[in-house]
């Protein structure tokens, strides 16, 4: 087993089994105690108190949970939308890859963060503030490299002998891009969202960060972390340790990216 | 070549045209009235609805949305992206003014990283597989994995709090710049570094470089002359089309250390509500990153024939 994917895939196990166990190992992220307010860590409060005396600890788990939920919600959503449009785009051609071909390329121009900072900032006036709002706006521009690469592997995928033989006994068109287009090309998908989630949940953060992300109270790390900067001299494990837990996830998830394109490339190889 | 120049340029006009059809939609996702906002932004006034009416009448918000589309892109194409909402002055008045900090930063972002980049990248091919590559592998998966703002706030904490060095935010001399462009080049530099060690190992299994060995040369005149120029090709174009990255990473710096720059516009404009100077931004990243690639194909063109003559 290669050595990046074993260490990332127990980077996010741990980071997973940290969200999932937050209500029996960590307290009430909620409870405010205004006695307890910007206590450096100690043994009741491992990572100190925040600004209004929340434990900062349970905060940080708990936002363990929204980050991970949260991005993998815009991860299936934009990969089930960009491989079936990358899919059909590169097996139909013709026009229909015209069209999605140039729809790709708009996207592709718009640098996403820029994008998905304008679209939250208008979902939020339109919308008032929810997590729907990030979902969307994130699934908006992530859709793109998914439909992007399913298409040029649909295109290669085409033309081998198998999927002319399927055709030459006469089976349908859809019936080929589920049965035989789909999962062959599965590989370099599966390394893709892996390391899109990583991209995924450094995109959270950092809108949480801008304040336009997952509000307050829902335990955020980027948001936590734009709370905490206003007092980086008197309390800076309030930017420390939710920082470090994004680091954390998005290492692990490039780490297993990583592994699992290097075992595949060999697989390929030898093949 | 002129023909090839001549067919790229026609392939860029249907991005350009959807780029800006996005943005200009963007405004219409704007919910409610915008004659009613402006009202009580911009003019301050109690929007009555003969009021609201004149200022629908006077914006042009009553036509079909293509009419306003079209009436925008002719405006666009002379320079002109309206007038902020908030402000009140033109938009591209408020882009110019921030323009100069962001130029600013990103060069001097771009030569740090680069430089760093091509250096780390040739220690780690030549000495592949050892200590110093896997440093090197390490170091630009934490690049990639760190948050840039933390990283800042950290690198604030440490030089700012702790040691009094350097000013925490502020735009100014060099001291304020030292802290904003380390930060932004860590994060740029680190999937750079790998990419450049990749290139030139390619380049270095080839047979030229074998003749070159065999003839006795120095590896370090092997590695330098022979192997890094024809591996600078997709490097540069490589950096070029990275601007994303360059663009991402301005916006979350500038934030972080307070610089008056474009990224921190474009936020600041987003929490003001202020649509048209958010739409010129999304529409001008999405056109320096349309040029920018064209002219790096351009540039290829000129420096490999191969592809003038490819397809």
């Amino acid at each position: 087993m290669n050595r990046l994917c074993v260490t990332g895939l127990g980077i996010i196990l741990l980071m997973v089994i940290l969200g999932l166990l937050a209500p029996l190992i960590a307290g009430n992220p909620y409870k405010t105690d205004l006695k307890d307010r910007l206590e450096p860590p100690s043994l009741k409060h491992p990572f100190g108190t925040d600004q209004l005396g929340r434990d900062l600890f349970s905060r940080v788990l708990w936002g363990a949970r929204t980050s991970l939920f949260v991005a993998l919600t815009i991860s299936l959503i934009s990969m089930s939308l960009g491989c079936i449009i990358g899919a059909v785009s590169g097996y139909f051609g013709g026009i229909i890859d015209d069209v999605i071909g140039r729809i790709i390329d708009v996207f592709l121009a718009i640098p996403e963060l820029v994008f998905n900072i304008a679209l939250v900032g208008i979902f939020c006036v339109a919308y008032g503030v929810s997590t729907w709002n990030v979902i969307l706006a994130v699934v908006i521009t992530n859709w793109v490299s998914y439909a992007r690469i399913t298409r040029g592997i649909v295109l290669s995928l085409k033309e081998r002998e198998f999927v002319l033989c399927a055709k030459a006994i006469g089976a349908g068109e859809w019936y080929i891009l589920l049965r035989h287009v789909i999962p062959n090309s599965i590989g370099p998908i599966v390394v893709l969202a892996t390391l899109n989630m990583g991209n995924v949940i450094m995109t959270i953060a950092s809108l949480g960060f801008l304040g336009l992300g997952i509000q307050p109270p829902t335990p955020e790390w980027g948001q936590m972390i734009n709370a905490g900067k206003d007092y980086i001299t008197t309390a800076p494990w309030l930017t420390f340790f939710p920082g470090l837990f994004i680091a954390l996830s998005v290492l692990g998830f490039n780490l297993l990216g990583e592994g699992l394109r290097d075992v595949l490339e060999r697989k390929s190889f030898i093949e | 070549m002129l023909r090839y120049i001549a067919r790229r340029l026609l392939q860029v006009i249907p991005t350009l045209f959807g780029v800006s059809l996005l943005s200009f939609s963007l405004l219409y996702l704007f919910p409610g009235d915008p004659a009613e906002f402006l009202a009580e932004v911009r003019y301050k006034i109690e929007p009555t609805p003969e009021i609201v009416e004149r200022i629908r009448k006077q914006m042009g918000f009553d036509k079909p949305f293509l009419v306003q589309y079209l009436h925008w892109l002719s405006n666009v194409l002379r320079g002109n992206f309206g007038t902020s909402w908030t402000e009140g002055k033109p938009v591209m008045d408020l882009i110019m003014q921030r323009l100069p900090a962001s130029a600013e930063l990103f060069f001097a972002t771009f030569a740090v990283s680069i430089s760093f980049a091509l250096f780390l990248g040739i220690i780690s091919a030549i000495y592949k597989d050892r200590a110093v590559d896997h440093i090197c592998r390490i170091f630009s998966l934490l690049g990639i994995s760190i948050p840039s703002f933390w990283l800042g706030l950290i690198l604030i904490w440490i030089f700012s709090v702790k040691l009094h060095l350097l000013p925490a935010f502020g735009y100014g001399g060099i001291e304020h710049m030292i802290l904003p462009v380390l930060t932004w080049s860590f994060s740029f530099m680190a999937i750079k570094t790998r990419f450049v060690r990749s290139c030139l190992l390619e380049v270095l299994s080839q047979d030229y470089i074998v003749t070159a060995r065999a003839k006795g040369l120095s590896e370090r005149l092997v590695v330098l002359r022979h192997a890094l120029r024809n591996a600078l090709i997709p490097i540069i174009t490589y950096f070029s089309l990275s601007i994303h990255h360059l663009i991402i990473g301005s916006i979350m710096v500038e934030v972080v250390f307070s610089w008056p720059g474009l990224g921190s516009l474009l936020v600041e404009s987003v929490f003001e509500r202020d649509f048209p100077v958010v739409q010129a931004l999304v529409f001008l990243s999405g056109v320096l990153f349309v040029f920018v690639n064209l002219i790096v194909d351009i540039l290829y063109a000129f420096i490999d024939p191969r592809i003038r003559y490819g397809d």
